[in-house]
């Protein structure tokens, strides 16, 4: 059905140059990902961009933009702007890092539980009831669980993340085993971790990676709740979810302080979201490029 | 879309012009919930505000702060100061409809003796209580002890609550459910939600004294049938809830929010001068490097006071005030002994003292606590002070939960243990030598920090049992400056809050302790 | 039928006692002494091991666990280590405001969601539906209290038309409560129907094309009424089925909503007990919520034997 998953090839070379013709067919997907890597670049580069995010100066507080501090100072004195920069790197990390442990834990269960036929009975059994925990007070436990700060906000989004990738995975690995393909793999002795990495890996990529953008979005959406409840965050540490969070006494006579840590997230959440959402585009182009009625 | 929302919107409006606060019901914010009835099983301010309402005392402090009787007629005390006979008043009765006894008020006495600092103290002193019939009670000391009265007319936490005899039998750590007092409303059970919503009502048959109300003497005038202490978790809330008259009375109003207040007529906001609180930096002497006095010297020299303040309160410099004082300042026993200890930063003192105390780097483990702002705020502007003074610190980020559980460890700081953390005490609790927990100096036994100092046991003795105001200034004087050599805790800063008051509430009465009774609603 | 129902229930009791078994082993390794959050400031601590002692958090976890289950399978939940009243009534006294606002909720995300989405496929890929499908990736990129703060500040601060915060109980009058759950439910709305109106358009879209629409179309019948009458009918499966796998986006929606807005429901009463360490709550209201999601699915899967008879088999 799509690029991606015509046919089985094994070598890293052919995927990115698959890669690479998927990117020239898909332009808004380049351009969702160019913003991204623009936003990371910012993250990497804020100690060249900003001033010291965490010096603070009570006798400086709340004061509106200056030529020193570009957006003003928030409650405890420090530089907006340098919080907001910094605040990248604290939101791009949450996003990726529980992306990709969703991602790696989940696709490892997933095949497990794809294939194993009693041990995979039991793992969905496990992982239904993970689901039936709703994510935002699983992850409010966990937090104050770990009291500990960014660590801590990873591994609690993370955890509640893991079974929704699971079922994906499993489904799809379901699915691909009934392909002929995998038949014809089997029969010529193809078995074990190749057959998983030359066929089923492949095969399952495109819908993993939605999966993967969505569970990034969610993420640093959810920091920014467990950031409001007031749990796990880590003051030290700026974060765009912790900015609104401070700012939420001053909204009525300073809500600039919650609108520019607001938009930042929005803008990067929506930037995920939209990337997901032409990813899964991309990959099922049925979905999206019918209009007929 | 938006006109979707618009046409549910007019559809409603019909309807929603809210049941504002007109009606005969004072609603209160107070900081935190009522999860309990009982006053004597914890000494939660907010149970202790709530209590007063449910409860009578037979004694209680005047706007003079002096003891006067309440639920007592009087009292006679004998020549050699050892007896006292207390009467009760007339017609006295309980929320059950029955009446209240000596033998009530002795049992509720026992009670609060088991659960009150001050109250083991009197009680470890006292010779026989008992009922002699059904309105008189005698307590009999075994040695002149000055406190009786101030100790049984306490205004804070525990207070000394009268309950029916068969409810004050129960252990003080096991909490009294049914809420049977014979104060001024009585709590209507069946509309408590804890977290939520508790509700009194006018008690019909409670008698209030003659005089005129002075803070908690006097007569308790109820002009309201109903009052419900709401629980708004969200400050931002609360504040837009007073402003639009939904509510009519907010214990403390972040200074942020005091500008959103002016230009308009709904609701004011009040400083509240007597019922400040101040905030400390507790000291744990026996986990390293503060388990050496040089290094604590250096810790006093590492802090000053405004940039807490500062982060706290913002530019409202009439919200705090810098304050070396051990009881406060402006106060009876409010001194400038030895307060340059505490108020004057000199980072390179600290580093050269702590170079002669020999500090070898030991870190000093903050607890972050982020759930509680002013706490946040503090970590936030302790951390880079105690940096600059050469100290070594490691953060930890954590909650109120978990501070208020591990203070408790006598650990090692890797075990579970802490060096230091803040907290914030009452006015009424800091000024009074017998209540306030810094000075009692009483080692392993005494209050987190475990502070060891016999002098000050022995100045404690000899305050309690004096009653010239002048030998009790000198002796608190001397506390002082014990208290500062030791260093149990480095005091941030006096806060007055604001409470937020809905602008047609008359009467209310300013004192350390909300009361809500004399209030009344007027146009 | 039957025969399936039960099954189904049957097979939620193992999912059941491991949630049990996770959220109690969880709850108790976190830091945090509820017996000393109970003493207050001035205990010693004394008092706070008679509180420990009374709690019965002097146990080992496993008889802890055991005395708890056992309650539990009975139906009596322990009693609050924070307030002591029994968790059950606790849970009771908060279940109408939480229902009462998921189901507000749920009827404005419909209300808003499934025209805007049947438009968007109908247009599909023009710039209606691209502004619908913008809007509606934009609805769950925005925090949902930063929605209810701007609510606060508009609809009850400014043109005071509804409450700042509070519940007011059905039994003081239905309209008083759709009133006051108003500002909540659209703060909820706008995330849940951003899902919603996307799940839509693509089973609207699935659906355009099988040939029973192509032969309505031939037969000269207009797009609007085949729109109305016959496409969303077979597209309202899916959109069921994610109304109910939304419904547990939609508890954490309310978590957040309950604290802003100081509805004294089940969300808020969750945050609480995890922040004061009151095990007992939080156990039972966490059970709770898995016993209505197992609940939820059951009935979705259920529908779906309604409307398509192939699963009753």
């Amino acid at each position: 059905m799509s690029e991606i998953a015509v046919a089985p090839r094994p070598l890293l070379v052919d995927l990115l140059a698959l890669a690479l013709r998927f990117l020239r067919a898909h332009r808004e997907v380049s351009v969702m990902l160019a913003l991204i890597a623009l936003m990371a670049l910012v993250g990497i580069l804020a100690p060249l961009l900003a001033p010291d995010p965490a010096a603070i100066n009570p006798a400086n507080r709340l004061k509106p933009p200056s030529a020193e501090h570009w957006l003003g100072t928030d409650h405890l004195g420090r530089d907006v702007y340098a919080r907001l920069v910094f605040g990248t790197r604290t939101s791009m990390s949450v996003g990726f890092s529980v992306a990709a442990a969703t991602t790696l834990i989940g696709v490892v269960i997933g095949l497990y539980a794809g294939f194993a036929r009693r041990g995979g009975a039991i793992v969905m059994r496990i992982n239904d009831a993970m689901m039936s925990i709703p994510a935002v007070l699983l992850a409010i436990a966990l937090a104050s669980l770990m009291s500990q700060g960014l660590t801590a906000v990873i591994v609690a989004i993370t955890i509640p993340e893991i079974p929704r990738m699971v079922r994906v995975v499993r489904a799809l690995v379901l699915g691909v085993r009934q392909q002929p393909y995998i038949a014809a793999a089997v029969s010529i002795g193809t078995r074990g971790v190749p057959l998983v990495m030359r066929h089923v890996i492949p095969n399952t990529l495109g819908p993993v990676l939605v999966q993967a953008t969505y569970a990034c979005a969610s993420a640093i959406i959810a920091s920014a709740v467990l950031a409001f409840l007031g749990v796990g965050t880590s003051p030290d540490v700026p974060s765009w979810g912790g900015m609104m969070a401070d700012a939420r006494r001053q909204f009525r006579l300073h809500p600039d302080l919650m609108l520019y840590p607001g938009l930042a997230l929005s803008a990067l959440v929506l930037i995920v979201n939209i990337l997901g959402d032409r990813l899964s585009d991309a990959m099922d182009p049925r979905k999206a490029r019918r209009g007929i009625l | 879309m938006k006109s979707i929302h618009l046409a549910i919107a007019a559809g409603l409006l019909a309807a929603a012009t809210p049941a504002l606060a007109q009606d005969n019901v004072l609603r209160l914010r107070m900081n935190g919930d009522i999860n309990t009835v009982d006053p004597i099983s914890t000494t939660n301010y907010t149970i202790r505000n709530s209590s007063y309402l449910i409860y009578d005392v037979l004694f209680a402090l005047d706007e003079n702060f002096e003891v006067q009787p309440q639920m007592a007629e009087g009292v006679e005390i004998s020549d050699d100061g050892l007896t006292y006979t207390i009467t009760l008043r007339d017609g006295l009765k309980f929320h059950d409809g029955s009446d209240v006894t000596a033998e009530d008020a002795v049992a509720s006495l026992k009670r609060w003796g088991k659960a009150d600092g001050l109250g083991k103290i009197m009680f470890s002193k006292l010779a026989s209580i008992e009922a002699t019939d059904d309105k008189t009670l005698v307590i009999t000391m075994a040695e002149p002890w000055a406190q009786v009265l101030p100790a049984i007319g306490k205004i804070s936490s525990n207070i000394p609550v009268i309950m029916p005899k068969r409810l004050a039998e129960q252990d003080p750590s096991d909490p009294v459910k049914e809420p049977i007092g014979s104060g001024p409303y009585k709590m209507v059970v069946d509309e408590w939600v804890p977290g939520s919503i508790a509700v009194y009502e006018a008690f019909e048959d409670y008698k209030p004294r003659s005089e005129p109300a002075s803070m908690a003497a006097g007569g308790k005038q109820t002009h309201f049938d109903r009052v419900e202490i709401i629980n708004i978790p969200d400050t931002a809330t609360a504040v837009d809830a007073l402003l639009v008259g939904e509510i009519d009375w907010m214990e403390e109003v972040p200074g942020d929010m005091l500008p959103l207040f002016e230009g308009q007529d709904e609701a004011q906001a009040v400083p509240a001068l007597q019922s400040g609180n101040s905030m400390q930096l507790v000291v744990n002497h026996l986990n390293p490097p503060f388990d050496n006095p040089k290094i604590r010297h250096a810790l006093q020299l590492a802090l000053e006071q405004e940039p807490f303040m500062q982060a706290i309160n913002g530019d409202n410099t009439d919200l705090y005030k810098i304050c070396g004082a051990v009881f406060f300042c402006d106060t009876p026993f409010a001194s400038d002994v030895n307060t340059d200890r505490v108020l004057k930063r000199d980072a390179e003192a600290a580093k050269a003292l702590l170079d002669e105390a020999g500090y070898d780097g030991t870190p000093v483990t903050l607890l972050h606590v982020t759930d509680i702002a002013s706490h946040d705020a503090a970590y936030s502007v302790l951390k880079p002070m105690l940096e600059e003074a050469g100290f070594v610190v490691e953060e930890q980020i954590t909650d109120w939960a978990t501070v208020a559980t591990r203070r408790a460890s006598k650990e090692p700081v890797a075990n579970g243990g802490w060096n230091v953390f803040f907290t914030g005490w009452g006015y009424i609790d800091q000024i009074n030598p017998m209540t306030n927990v810094y000075v009692a100096g009483a080692c392993e036994n005494g209050w987190f920090g475990w502070a060891c100092s016999q002098e000050l046991q022995d100045l404690r003795e000899k305050f309690a049992v004096t009653a010239d105001p002048a030998e009790q200034k000198k002796l608190a004087t001397r506390m002082q400056e014990v208290t500062h050599d030791l260093v149990p805790y480095v005091p941030v800063g006096q806060i007055f809050p604001s409470q937020g008051l809905a602008s047609n509430l008359q009467g209310y009465i300013d004192s350390p302790v909300p009361f809500f009774w004399n209030v009344s609603r007027g146009e | 039928m039957i025969l399936y129902v039960v099954g189904r229930l049957l097979a939620a009791v193992p999912t059941l006692l491991i949630v049990a078994i996770f959220i109690f082993g969880l709850v108790h390794i976190a830091p945090g002494d509820p017996a000393i959050l109970i003493a207050g400031d001035n205990a010693n601590p004394e008092q706070v091991d008679k509180i420990r002692e009374r709690l019965h958090l002097d146990r080992s976890l496993p008889v802890q666990f055991g005395i708890w289950f056992g309650n539990a399978v009975t139906g009596d939940l322990g009693t609050s280590v924070y307030s002591g009243r029994p968790v059950t009534e606790l849970i009771a006294q908060r279940v109408e405001p939480t229902f009462l606002l998921a189901l507000y909720t749920i009827v404005l995300t419909v209300i808003i969601a499934v025209p805007l989405g049947t438009i968007a496929a109908w247009k599909a890929n023009g710039w209606l539906d691209r502004a619908i499908m913008g809007f509606s990736v934009a609805g769950f990129s925005v925090p949902v209290f930063a929605t209810s703060y701007l609510l606060i500040y508009v609809f009850a601060v400014e043109l005071r038309w509804f409450p700042v915060q509070g519940y007011k109980a059905l039994s003081k009058g239905p309209v008083e409560t759709l009133v006051s759950l108003t500002l909540p439910s659209i703060a909820l709305a706008l995330v849940f129907a951003a899902l919603i109106a996307r799940v839509t358009r693509a089973a609207v879209l699935d659906v355009i094309h099988e040939n029973f629409v192509r032969t309505l179309k031939a037969k000269g019948m207009g797009t609007r009424r085949i729109l109305v009458t016959h496409v969303l009918k077979t597209a309202g499966v899916p959109i069921v089925t994610v109304i109910g796998i939304g419904l547990a986006a939609l508890i954490g929606g309310v978590v957040v909503t309950e604290s802003v807005f100081n509805i004294p429901g089940i969300g808020r009463l969750t945050v609480d007990a995890i922040v004061r360490r009151d095990y007992p709550v939080v156990q039972g209201i966490i059970l709770f919520f898995s016993l209505t999601l197992i609940a939820v699915n059951l009935v979705v899967d259920l529908s779906y034997a309604l409307f398509d008879p192939r699963v009753r088999g």
